[in-house]
């Protein structure tokens, strides 16, 4: 999935969770949502594991407070799985 | 109230405060970031101990920690000033990362309901913690009043929030809480 593929998908599933106009990639930050609560934030959890097919662990749950956040853990469990997947291929 | 409550699931267990746990409590309630929007609490230890001992001679209120299954103690809920028609709901806190807010706000609303069998109950929020304020609106609470000025902390005068659940809500309420508690509870399970 290219780079610009992942944010698009990623602002989509937030603006759709918290409600808020999809116009476009922002850096939305947790502090300045009042809507983005512990209620949305374990739903919009649930959407990127099913959405990417990654698995978060707490400490991501846990690091996760703007846009910018997600995209980073993302990232990072997308290439963990990558790697993951040679390693066994190369096997 | 020296209680005998036990209630869990989603991962999380409601258990009677002790006093073995007044350290933890206390250090709970002296997190800066945690304690933000909660009534001031003393510095001194030993008036802090005075407190949670007189906590059990009342009978008016019920105090638990929140616990992972484990038995790792990760925060604490409550719910006094109880007469037979009404309970505040409250000393909520939750230590970071730790994603216990879904559960534990179901267990207080279980035990309210279902076990004690009050016909509400309410929360006071102060009106800043918006993140908190909001929860309570995604439950389905209903607010009803606004206590201006209500909490002081370091002179500072913060409105109060007043949430109120009846009975009836609560069909509604873990229907809210249900699947984020379920998406949390597999981070509680894995959390080391």
């Amino acid at each position: 999935m290219s780079i610009d593929k992942i944010k698009r998908t990623i602002i989509e599933i937030v603006s759709e969770v918290l409600q808020l106009d999809d116009s476009g990639y922002q850096n939305f930050k947790r502090q300045e949502l009042p809507n983005w609560d512990s209620l949305k934030h374990m739903e919009l959890i649930l959407r990127l594991e099913e959405t990417f097919h990654i698995q978060l662990s707490i400490a991501q749950v846990g690091a996760i407070d703007s846009v910018d956040d997600i995209e980073t853990v993302v990232k990072q469990c997308l290439h963990e799985a990558q790697v993951g997947a040679s390693d066994e291929s190369s096997d | 109230m020296n209680h005998q409550i036990k209630v869990d699931k989603f991962g999380i267990r409601l258990r009677p405060v002790t006093m073995k746990d007044a350290n933890f409590i206390y250090d709970l309630r002296h997190d800066p970031k945690l304690s933000q929007y909660i009534g001031e609490f003393p510095q001194d230890r030993s008036i802090h101990l005075q407190w949670l001992r007189a906590y059990f001679l009342k009978d008016d209120d019920i105090y638990f920690i929140i616990e992972l299954m484990d038995g790792t103690p990760v925060g604490t809920i409550s719910i006094y000033d109880m007469t037979e028609q009404t309970g505040n709901w409250g000393r909520w806190i939750i230590k970071h990362p730790i994603p216990a807010a879904p559960a534990s706000a179901w267990l207080i609303y279980y035990v309210a309901f279902d076990i004690l069998q009050l016909p509400e109950v309410y929360t006071n929020t102060v009106s800043n913690n918006e993140h908190i304020v909001s929860f309570h609106d995604h439950c389905g609470l209903t607010r009803t009043a606004i206590q201006k000025g209500g909490l002081t902390i370091k002179n500072i005068d913060y409105d109060l929030v007043i949430h109120t659940a009846k009975r009836d809500d609560w069909p509604f309420i873990h229907a809210q809480l249900q699947g984020p508690a379920q998406t949390a509870s597999r981070f509680l399970v894995n959390h080391r």
